[in-house]
């Protein structure tokens, strides 16, 4: 028997309230080798993200005169899901993902300052359990705030699914493959600006604001919490090494 | 507020996979006194300030049941006396995964505010959860079970509960049957009672108590009193179900198959399922009381199949369960037990007989476990044991009686009696009861059950009405308050809102002449018409069908109502409503002379019925005339009549006769029922006081024909626009071995009968015309109907686009669009049209899917609650005055013929008395019952065969033995006469 | 401590220096770090410059005028062709990780003057170590460096007779194995300009 998304009690298969989001951590400046690195968990979603650049591209034919490449590699675990999957192969939804974070941050990255050099993003999903692109999202960013990158903002990003008449925010693994709609939204939180809208299903259209909506307030919510981990590592880094 | 708190479960499901999901854990959960200061507000808290104590107990107590409770006793737990429940989300939990309409019917409880349940999600309470027995804690002796871990958990919120409200002189009690789980829980210091204690502890309880069952019986109580349960315990009667793991390994292997068992209506120890047999789907039979071996109706069993020597002849005979009438004692068990073998001799006989024409024969196989349960609630009524005294002596009249056993005789044929227990004999005996069935032991002929309420005195119209809705399983229960607040607030004030008009989609049709047509008396009045010439020779007809859709939201409480409902139930004396009155009758109804909303249907019609080009539009229309059947027929007979709305009357009636030209041409296939319209007299009683047959008119013919097309037009638009999602209407050609039987009788009587085709059909249909019987196409037709396999409800994406077809009407696709306030599926194809139109919306395929199997199974209830209504008024009819008509015989059974009297519409076995069947053959060839002259009673000789006219006596005894009181019409044959015995 | 997106100050107060940028008259930090506010200087116009210094250097990208540290790969007689080590003083991230920046260093930009009569093998050996300024971002593949001036050109080669031995120079154009007492010819940076 389907069991219901929302109980009449308000709360979720895993007890939360329809507008609260899963449990989440960070972490950044993992690996030495990289410039910026940050992992990140919402849920059971675990995303390791790295960045590389600005540097000289690899690819010099892809190299832009007048901006920096921002190149995504988007690659998701054998393990991260329920069944094992077969080696790595590159499928089309990974692609889309990686075309997506691409232009995500495309818009944030203030690729001006480096003309002709490469931005290199390595996202790689140890885990997933819903919302995988959000968390993408959410880590890319943090690794690039690492790596020091100049961005305009953050980008952070939530997914809100809509059933029966109320949205839902932060879906697990569970709740998307109920089959509902599913929104994600990527947005500057400082204003508000949507970099990345993605839908699954349709929704219709009068239900898209309130989702919008609430999606929006998800990503303010993460905006909260990356910046006070921002805010507690840098100090934590200036503390290690006084500033030159 | 998020406890960050995540844990593992792992489960195997074919391969190993670990699975890990988060459970997070808080502490805002309100306990859901009112009274409760300290927890966050709750909107749906609702537990009582104050209660009073139990007798025993210092403080009011809130009453916190188990699952099994819950499950075995749920009809206790609904009884009005009973409030201030906390349901606990672990025993919801657990109620879902035993039992779907368990769960719906608590949820029910929980919904009604009067009844002060409340739901505690203990679970995602940081100080009630319990975690998990760890899944390798092998070092303890004995790893606890999922249900152990439940009732721990149970407990701790019992415990919980008690510490929280103890400041505020509550507390709350653990309702339990499980003795150990009681133990534990006193030695926690945990209040728990049975849920006999409870319920004796509750003012006026002797009715509840009888709810209880066996089930909740005191084990000390002596039950060797109890004679009857004893006697009848002596032996194991029935042979062992197989166990799950068994039965799953068998149909592995393909020993064993599985399938829905369907008893037959006329035989309860007969029934059929399908089957794969040599790679086919057929039918297969299962008769006796050992081959079925307790499985009953609707229930999902595991059968196995008998060799091909052991099948048997497809003639079956009438059963009723009084041939089955032993004595209620041990003895007859043996007796019963010959009957039994003589009838599988017989069968045996007559698969020998039949032997040289093998399509006769049908599968037989025996019952060898029951997957799943099918248990409903029973209407019926108690059998007074023998013995029993009905009246005591006033001395004894407040005495509390002792438990006592008695059979309870189910209305539904099919039903085998069932052993009641109750304190209240007495008081039962001679009313209509429900029943709810609790188990059927290995070791007991019958299976056991337990009083639930009292619907009224038998032959009570009221009641019997009861009963019929309960049997069908028809919600008729008023509206609740969240539906009814999804009406518009201005009630029956609310008129048509320009704002609505201004959308881009809403035409204003309100120039055009539109009437409505409908039966005398129809208030729900769901299409309207109207036609006007055009310029250039073509004709515009249209239809407008009620814009239900717009007062009805999707997911709003009163969708979510309606899609439960799926229709209207008609029944002779009244109707239960899909809707509210306030919309059905009123607000969507296309009532004349005032503005309403319509979603329209317009076409470009050459004069011939060619339809040149389609639209589809909401409108809003002013209909000018509400006609009835009669006035529109007045109005196309009398052509002198020359105002708008007249012509055009007859302009629809000329485009109707043309497209029911090409939908004839086309191969569509008239059928007819026998249906009859009863007279009620207007006094208070509306007892039937005549019968009329429903009759059909040129202006009947209009609008079916209008409607018909819709109906084609929007499930083309739908299927397009929708080709995965889209809610069709089909009917399959019928197997050509249906007809088998129909094509030789049909052939006996010099008519040629091709079914290959509907058109075919059709046409043969048409050539069958006896000058001297004009009865016998009708006649004809219904058994053709009968051959027929069921219209359903589809969704486009399951079926490949081939399996479209609806047979009877001869269209590659078809729909319900015209009749929204009273079919929930013409709702849903509304929303699905202008979704179509707009482009927009969503449609979910497996939600449609889903959508379509309930609306079947509704649809189907619906109409057998119509026709059990009309049975239900024809014995009321005929309860004071026995008649004797011509009847038709439409099936011949080997020990009964079932017949149909026209003049009433009612089909019904005239079973032969057996000393009279002794003297008569069973003509296997012709499927005739004969039997020879006889001089010495001076009987000539006679047969009874298909289509033969007969004369009947019609009267209304009491079947069964007295007690059961099934009000039953029995037909005996009058003409011609049987030999005597 | 100030993060991405963090507001600074008016524009029209604040010179917006490395890691901030302006949008709608504001200035507001571009990457994490720590907000250091210079005092105002004449040219300012009384507007106090600002930047944001990472805790963690960023990853530095030779560009116009830079002076970059950079290793002699090949020398050809119109070009030699240099890697980039150092930028600003800032080293360049493990080249097998990242891929280098790869410079020319064109024979017309080996001096000021008599620049026609430059000879490739007398200014520069595989492995030395130039430092030269950024000139032009070049083509494609490289940076276009120049050593024109009296602070640039090699500061580190090692003798070709003795091994693991630096040269040591002794004028503009040349330079003296310690052990060997060979000369060999450099374009040599001026010692005293660091």
């Amino acid at each position: 028997m389907r069991r219901e998304i929302v109980s009449p009690e308000g709360f979720r298969q895993d007890g939360r309230r329809p507008e609260e989001l899963r449990r989440s951590h960070f972490r950044t400046s993992l690996f030495q080798q990289v410039d910026g690195s940050a992992y990140v968990e919402q849920g059971n979603t675990q995303c390791l993200v790295t960045v590389s650049g600005p540097r000289e591209p690899q690819m010099r034919s892809k190299s832009l005169p007048d901006r920096a490449v921002v190149t995504v590699e988007y690659a998701v675990a054998p393990f991260s899901a329920g069944e094992r999957k077969g080696p790595l192969r590159t499928n089309r939804a990974h692609t889309e993902v990686a075309a997506s974070l691409q232009a995500t941050f495309e818009a944030a990255i203030m690729t001006t300052l480096f003309p002709r050099s490469e931005i290199m993003i390595c996202v790689q999903m140890v885990q997933l359990d819903g919302s995988a692109l959000a968390t993408a999202i959410n880590a890319v960013s943090l690794a690039i705030i690492d790596a020091g990158i100049p961005v305009t903002d953050y980008v952070t990003a939530c997914s809100a699914g809509y059933i029966g008449s109320d949205p839902v925010l932060d879906l697990n693994y569970l709740e998307e493959s109920a089959g509902m709609p599913q929104l994600t939204l990527a947005l500057l939180p400082r204003t508000r600006k949507i970099v990345t809208m993605a839908m699954e299903q349709k929704l219709h259209l009068d239900h898209l604001e309130p989702t919008a909506e609430m999606c929006e307030e998800g990503c303010l919510q993460m905006y909260q919490q990356m910046n006070a981990y921002i805010a507690s590592a840098s100090k934590l880094a200036t503390l290690i090494t006084p500033s030159a | 507020m998020l406890h960050n708190h995540v844990f593992l479960r792992k489960t195997k499901k074919g391969s190993v996979a670990k699975i890990v999901k988060e459970h997070y854990l808080r502490t805002d959960i309100a306990c859901g006194s009112k009274a409760c200061t300290t927890c966050t507000p709750c909107k749906r808290a609702n537990l009582a300030e104050a209660l009073p104590p139990f007798p025993g107990s210092q403080v009011g107590e809130y009453i916190v049941p188990d699952t099994n409770v819950l499950f075995h006793h749920l009809d206790v737990i609904e009884h009005p006396s009973i409030s201030n429940l906390v349901i606990l989300q672990t025993v919801l939990e657990e109620l879902r995964h035993r039992s779907f309409q368990c769960f719906q019917r608590v949820r029910r409880l929980i919904d009604d505010p009067d009844r002060h349940f409340y739901v505690f999600s203990n679970d995602f309470h940081a100080e009630t959860y319990v975690p998990e027995p760890a899944a390798t804690a092998s070092t303890t002796a004995v790893a606890e079970s999922p249900n152990d871990r439940n009732d721990r958990a149970i407990r701790r919120a019992v415990q919980w509960y008690n510490a929280h409200l103890a400041a505020l002189h509550l507390g709350a009690v653990l309702v339990t049957n499980d003795v150990a789980n009681r133990q534990l829980a006193v030695n926690d210091g945990i209040p728990a009672l049975s849920l006999r204690d409870f319920v004796q502890k509750l003012p006026g309880s002797v009715p509840l108590l009888d709810m209880l069952g066996a089930a909740g019986d005191d084990p000390t109580a002596p039950s060797s009193k109890d004679a009857v349960a004893d006697a009848s315990r002596l032996a194991t009667v029935y042979p062992e179900h197989a166990a799950p793991a068994s039965i799953q390994a068998g149909i592995a292997t393909g020993v064993y198959q599985m399938g829905t068992l369907h008893i037959s209506p006329h035989n309860f120890q007969e029934a059929t399922l399908l089957a794969d047999v040599n790679k086919q789907r057929v039918e297969v039979l299962i008769s006796g009381r050992m081959d079925l071996n307790r499985a009953m109706d609707g229930d999902v069993v595991a059968f196995q199949l008998f060799p091909k020597e052991q099948w048997k002849s497809i003639v079956s005979k009438v059963q009723e369960q009084e041939d089955d009438d032993e004595a209620v004692g041990s003895d007859a068990d043996a007796v019963d037990d010959d009957d039994d073998d003589d009838d599988d001799d017989d069968a045996a006989a007559d698969a020998n007989a039949s032997a040289s024409s093998e399509s006769l024969l049908m599968p037989t196989a025996r019952v060898v476990g029951i997957v799943k349960r099918n248990w409903r609630p029973l209407c019926g009524t108690l059998e007074a044991p023998p013995g029993f005294k009905q009246h005591v002596d006033a001395a004894r009249e407040h005495v509390i009686d002792p438990i006592q056993s008695a059979f309870f005789w189910p209305i539904d044929k099919r039903m085998p009696k069932v052993r009641v227990r109750t304190r209240q004999l007495r008081h039962l005996l001679g009313q209509r009861i429900v029943v709810a069935l609790d188990a059927w032991p290995q070791n007991s002929r019958y299976p056991t059950g337990h009083f639930v309420r009292v619907l009224g005195a038998v032959g009570d119209r009221a009641a019997e009405s009861e009963a019929l809705l309960l049997e069908h399983d028809i919600a008729h229960a008023p509206f609740n308050a969240r539906v009814l607040a999804c009406l518009p607030h201005q009630g029956d004030r609310w008129t048509v809102d320009v704002d609505t008009i201004d959308k881009p989609d809403r035409v204003d049709l309100r120039h055009l002449a539109i009437c409505s047509i409908d039966p005398p008396g129809c208030t729900d009045i769901d299409d309207a018409l109207h036609a006007r010439p055009l310029p250039n020779g073509n004709i515009e007809a249209g239809v407008h069908i009620a814009d239900v859709s717009y007062f009805v939201k999707p997911d709003t409480p009163m969708d979510i109502e309606a899609s439960q409902r799926c229709t209207s139930v008609y029944l002779v004396d009244k109707r239960i409503d899909m809707l509210p009155t306030l919309l059905g009758t009123n607000l969507c109804s296309l009532r004349s002379n005032v503005d309403r909303l319509a979603f329209s249907c317009v076409w470009e019609m050459t004069p011939a019925g060619e339809v040149v080009s389609t639209r589809f539009h909401k409108s809003m229309i002013r209909s000018q005339a509400s006609f009835t059947y009669d006035e529109a027929q007045a109005r196309i007979n009398d052509t002198s009549m020359n105002d708008t709305l007249s012509t055009n009357v007859r302009l629809l009636n000329q485009l109707a006769k043309a497209l029911r030209k090409r939908r004839i041409a086309a191969g569509a296939v008239t059928l007819a029922s026998p249906e009859v319209k009863f007279r009620l007299d207007d006094k208070e009683q509306q007892d039937p006081v005549d019968v009329e047959m429903k009759e059909l008119m040129e202006s009947n013919q209009l609008v079916e024909e209008f409607m018909l097309l819709a109906n084609i037009h929007v499930a083309r638009k739908i299927q397009q626009a929708f080709p995965d999602a889209a809610m069709l209407r089909c009917h399959p050609a019928p197997p050509s071995n249906r007809f088998d039987a129909l094509i030789r009788a049909v052939g006996q009587r010099g008519f040629p009968m091709v079914v290959d085709t509907s058109k075919h059909l059709s046409d043969s249909l048409d050539a069958i015309q006896l000058p001297e019987d004009p009865y016998f196409n009708k006649l004809v037709r219904i058994m053709t109907t009968r051959c027929m396999q069921q219209a359903a409800y589809i969704c486009a994406g399951s079926v490949n686009p081939s399996g479209y077809w609806h047979y009877g009407l001869a269209t590659d696709i078809y729909t319900h669009f015209t009749s929204p306030i009273r079919r929930y599926a013409d709702l849903i194809v509304h929303r699905m049209l202008h979704a179509a139109i707009l482009r927009d919306g969503q449609l979910a395929r497996d939600r449609m899917k889903r959508l379509a199997d309930v609306l079947n199974v509704r649809h189907r209830n619906a109409q057998m609650a119509s026709r059990a209504s009309i049975v239900l008024f024809t014995n009321l009819f005929f309860r004071n005055k026995p008649a004797t008509e011509e009847a038709y015989i439409l099936r011949v059974l080997k020990n009964a013929v079932i017949v149909l009297i026209p003049k009433y519409g009612i089909e019904n076995a005239v079973v032969l008395p057996k000393a009279s069947l002794a003297k008569c053959d069973f003509d296997e060839k012709d499927i005739a019952i004969t039997w020879p002259a006889d001089a010495a009673s001076q009987t000539r000789a006679g047969k009874l065969a298909l289509f033969q006219k007969i004369k009947v006596h019609i009267e209304i005894v009491h079947q069964g033995p007295e007690a059961a009181q099934r009000l039953q019409l029995q037909l005996t044959l009058v003409d011609p006469p049987l030999p005597a015995a | 401590m100030v993060v991405p997106g963090h507001r600074l100050g008016l524009a029209s107060q604040l010179l917006a220096g490395p890691g901030t940028y302006i949008e709608h008259g504001y200035v507001l930090a571009a990457v994490a770090g720590q907000k250091q506010l210079a005092a105002p200087t004449p040219a300012s116009q009384g507007r106090r410059a600002v930047r944001v210094q990472r805790h963690k250097q960023a990853p530095p990208v030779p560009r116009m005028h830079s002076v970059v540290l950079a290793k002699v790969l090949r020398v050809t007689p119109r070009v030699a062709t240099v890697a980039i080590q150092v930028v600003d003083g800032a080293p360049c991230p493990d080249p097998g990780a990242v891929g280098e920046f790869m410079g020319h260093i064109r024979a017309q930009d080996v001096r000021a003057t008599d620049r026609d009569s430059v000879v490739m093998y007398d200014c520069f050996a595989p492995g030395d170590l130039v430092r030269c300024t950024v000139v032009s971002l070049g083509d494609v593949r490289n940076y276009f460096l120049s050593c024109a001036r009296n602070g640039l050109g090699v500061i580190l080669a090692k003798s070709a007779a003795a091994p693991d031995t630096l040269l040591v120079p002794i004028s503009w154009t040349q330079m003296r194995c310690p052990k060997t007492g060979t000369i060999e010819l450099r374009k040599v940076a001026q010692p005293s300009e660091t």
